[in-house]
């Protein structure tokens, strides 16, 4: 016996050394692959956005429109500036919805929430003595931490309720988040006019936010405040959880194969309502850096899209919270850009949206470079026979 | 000199993930012939006869049919060209009738009306024809395993085709239904059809076969006729060593009783009792096999002891403490591990990483966690300890496992599942497609827990010899009954064997004896 397996060990090993170098440069053209689709997919996109400005702007303006689009936002501070600052609840709900998706669930209730998060503790600051009087004078680094905690814990909520649902109704949370986003936006309208609005306003709005109870604008008067590094540690903490908790590893599982997971010990239907209440928290805080960051008031009168471009982002990062700052800048990097295009040129803004259609197409396109994909991965087996 | 029926020439068959299941194989069925495809598991069999039956498409290489190139495309074309395939695993509809299973896609009638009578009628006469006694009336699912065989066979026979695929058909079959099954084949034969049968036991393919062609890793390592070779040549042909069927075990020393069950019963959901009054225990250091037909309810007592499904009543008590409502995790952490028959389902996830499918059975203990944190470098050195010592085929634990082949997606599993604190495993069909080194590796696993760690283990197994070589007491399990128990297991035959697995003998309480 221990003769025969001595001489066995031999060929085996050999054997399994060449299937091992072979499935190493597979996986490392699956890998390829998948970012080549991402990338191509953008730039087909891009190219397609080209060729309509080019059509839209006729031969005179093509070159101004072209070069708008491509550089604009890195033609200025400011322009570069609104980059940073969309990126920023970009980076948060890009991450919460990597923990929403990976679970395998599809809410998309972080849209509603980043309206509705701020409004709890814009009712505290303008209805109570404790927010008239002693939030002003507390340092602005106590007040922001207020800002933070008291609109996670609103996302956290508001992201039950889909969560619920679907974890112990059976409701699909895809149609419910869909209609409880209008709800949000209008109780949201509805608690503001009749709690905190500023009478003076001609459109339903807050007083300005004190100095001390938002974060504060850089380069003078650009859109981007201090929620930037909020973004940063939102990013880090999105990556430990997700990568080195239990709860991360319990998501990530669930959403691979349920019936795995389950099998393994794990609680199949609190696991998935973690995620979702975690998406929840990281919409909310978003909403926090949004308004408190990017406005001056509370006058948010309809959704704002970020929490569906958060899904786009997560879909482009494949939902691993370590790419969301990249897809996250490219996102907000090409909606910028837009809007230099609209205020510059005649070409309408809504053309991103085109764009973005377009991007997700590709991404979402399992067999988009299929063949070709088939193609190298045949051609490495062979090389290895 | 025959006439050839069938030729595949140059064949190479290469899956998107990269694997070259078959490389340059050239094959041909001749009239009148019973010609054997054998080979490992994972040696390019299936994949095949896939290709031939147009269920995958090949890179390269043509498929001649009677002189004529032909070029199929899908299922239905291989039909209508002449090729039949009776699968591992049956396509039937359960809710239907055998008439209705057999004219489906082909059914009879004026129009878009269906007659049911004309079905019939059909399906009878082929049966009749072919001596295959399968009643054109009945519904599927009342029938048993080997008369779901028989309406496959009659599925391709109704249809016309001249050459037949059988893979692995006796897999699922008791002796005597396979030699029911033989009778017909050689009938068959003699009737000109063309049959491929596809297996691993050699001696049916000594007994039953003309030809024999051998493939290994995808290739072509052996062809001839049956009357030259013998069973120790076939089998150096399709394994690089000699297999050892032989594990050197101790004897078992028993001790105390870890698991018990007492008087489970399951409802399925039509209401059928699948499991029935059931009552035995497996003690601490004993391999304790459960013989059966598959569908006698070894998979449901499986999925309940692991806590996947709850018995309707009855109580399982794992080391003293009652398990019967207590979750997976609990169980889990009362030193269960698992290993389910469905690895693709309850087994692994494919899109995550070895290491974290190695992790997920822990996550309920606090072996690789301090708080919520999970500790990596243990974990690490944990996952690369696994890899080294099961000799898993991958670059690292960061691989995806669907990059790997069933045979180590399975070291994976048995890895995890014997790596841990567990003290009873329960272990449904662990080397079903499996290729024999691992197999071999996951049997004398399963003896030398018991003997070095002292665990209690049940096996479940449809592989005769396999639990016959690994158990230490042996209980046959039929209608989700006991009703026999061997405690000198290699004194038993297989024929006495499928004689308590078919229900023509059952032993009473007192011939059992104490089932702890």
């Amino acid at each position: 016996m221990k003769a025969s397996d001595k001489d066995s060990k031999p060929i085996v090993m050999s054997a399994l050394g060449n299937r091992d170098s072979t499935m190493k440069k597979i996986q490392r053209i699956d890998y390829l692959y998948e970012a080549l689709r991402v990338v191509l997919g953008i730039l087909i996109a891009y190219a397609l956005c080209l060729v309509i400005i080019v059509l839209l702007t006729g031969v005179d303006g093509w070159k101004d429109a072209l070069y708008n689009f491509a550089v604009g936002p890195f033609t200025t501070t400011r322009r570069f500036a609104q980059v940073l600052s969309r990126m920023a609840p970009y980076m948060l709900v890009g991450c919460g919805m990597c923990f929403v998706y990976a679970s395998g669930r599809f809410s998309v209730i972080s849209e509603g929430i980043i309206n509705i998060a701020p409004v709890p503790i814009i009712l505290v600051m303008f209805n109570t003595s404790f927010g008239l009087n002693i939030m002003p004078g507390l340092p602005k680094i106590v007040n922001q931490l207020i800002l933070i905690v008291t609109c996670g814990a609103t996302g956290a909520v508001i992201a039950m309720i889909p969560a619920y649902g679907r974890e112990k109704l059976g409701a699909s949370e895809t149609v419910t988040s869909i209609v409880l986003n209008s709800v949000c936006v209008y109780i949201a309208l509805a608690l503001i006019r009749n709690f905190a609005a500023d009478r003076t306003q001609s459109f339903i709005a807050t007083p300005n936010y004190p100095a001390s109870i938002r974060f504060a604008r850089y380069f003078g008067n650009t859109n981007l405040s201090e929620g930037i590094w909020v973004a940063v540690i939102g990013v880090i903490i999105a990556c430990v959880i997700f990568y080195r908790t239990k709860l991360g590893a319990e998501i990530r599982i669930t959403g691979a194969n349920p019936t795995f997971a389950k099998y393994a010990g794990i609680n199949t239907s609190i696991t998935p309502f973690m995620g979702q209440v975690l998406g929840g928290i990281f919409a909310g805080v978003a909403g926090a850096v949004e308004n408190f960051g990017a406005y001056n008031q509370y006058q948010m009168t309809m959704l704002t899209n970020i929490g569906m471009d958060g899904l786009i982002i997560a879909v482009m990062a494949k939902k691993h919270p370590i790419f969301v700052p990249i897809t996250a800048f490219v996102l907000a990097y090409i909606r910028t850009a837009a809007s230099v295009l609209n205020t510059n040129t005649k070409i309408p803004i809504e053309l991103v949206t085109m764009l973005q259609a377009v991007i997700i197409f590709f991404v979402a396109a399992e067999e988009f470079l299929g063949k070709s994909r088939q193609r190298a991965i045949i051609k490495a087996s062979r090389a290895e026979a | 000199m025959a006439v050839e029926l069938l030729r595949m020439e140059g064949i190479t068959k290469i899956y998107p993930n990269g694997f070259m299941a078959v490389s340059n194989v050239t094959f041909s069925v001749n009239e009148g012939e019973i010609h054997a495809l054998i080979g490992e598991n994972g040696a390019g069999k299936t994949s095949l006869m896939k290709v031939l039956f147009g269920l995958e498409n090949c890179q390269e290489g043509k498929v001649i049919i009677s002189g004529n190139q032909a070029h199929i495309t899908s299922p239905l074309d291989a039909i209508a060209k002449g090729v039949g395939m009776v699968h591992q695993h049956f396509m039937q509809v359960p809710n239907l009738t055998v008439a209705e299973n057999v004219v489906l896609g082909m059914e009879p009638g004026p129009g878009p009306v269906f007659d049911a009578k004309k079905a019939v009628r059909m399906t009878q006469e082929v049966s009749d024809k072919f001596g295959l006694g399968v009643s054109a009336n009945s519904l599927i699912r009342d029938l048993t395993v080997g008369q779901k065989q028989k309406v496959e066979l009659l599925k391709a026979l109704g249809r016309n085709v001249k050459v037949l695929i059988l893979d692995e058909p006796t897999a699922v079959l008791t002796p005597q239904e396979t030699r029911e099954l033989f009778v017909q084949l050689k009938n068959l034969r003699s009737m000109g059809y063309g049959i491929i049968f596809i297996s691993h036991k050699l001696d049916e393919v000594m007994e039953l076969c003309d030809r024999v062609t051998v493939l290994r890793r995808g290739k072509v390592v052996g062809h001839g006729d049956i009357a030259d070779l013998n069973p120790a040549k076939l089998s150096k042909m399709m394994v690089e060593r000699e297999v050892n069927l032989n594990i050197d075990k101790v004897k078992a020393a028993p001790k105390q009783t870890v698991l018990h069950v007492e008087k489970i019963n399951y409802l399925d959901d039509y209401g059928k009792r699948v499991v029935c009054n059931l009552s035995f225990g497996v003690r601490a250091g004993e391999v304790v096999g459960i013989a059966g037909v598959e569908g006698n309810g070894q998979t449901e007592l499986s999925e309940i002891i692991a806590g996947l499904i709850k018995a309707t009543s009855g109580t399982v008590t794992l080391n003293s403490v009652d398990i019967t409502r207590k979750s997976i995790a609990d169980i889990r952490n009362l030193g269960l591990a698992h290993i389910s028959e469905d690895r693709m389902k309850f087994g692994m996830a494919g899109t995550i990483s070895v290491r974290d499918n190695i992790l997920a059975t822990y996550l309920s203990g606090d072996k690789f966690r301090s708080g919520q944190f999970i500790k990596m470098k243990k974990l690490d050195e944990f996952v690369a300890n696994c890899i080294k010592e099961f000799e898993i085929a991958c670059s690292g634990g960061s691989d995806n496992v669907k990059f790997l082949s069933g045979g180590n997606i399975q070291k994976v599993i048995v890895a995890r599942e014997f790596s841990g604190d567990a003290n009873f495993i329960v272990v449904n069909q662990p080397t079903r497609g499996i290729d024999v080194g691992t197999s071999d590796l996951i049997r004398r696993l399963l003896v030398s827990s018991t003997r070095d760690k002292d665990n209690a283990v049940l096996l479940i197994s449809s592989d005769l010899a396999e639990i016959a070589e690994v158990s230490d007491r042996l209980l046959v399990m039929k209608d989700g009954e006991i009703v026999a128990q061997f405690t000198d297991v290699k004194s038993v035959s297989d024929n006495t064997l499928g004689e308590y697995m078919l229900g023509v003998r059952r032993m009473t309480s007192e011939e059992m004896g104490d089932l702890f």
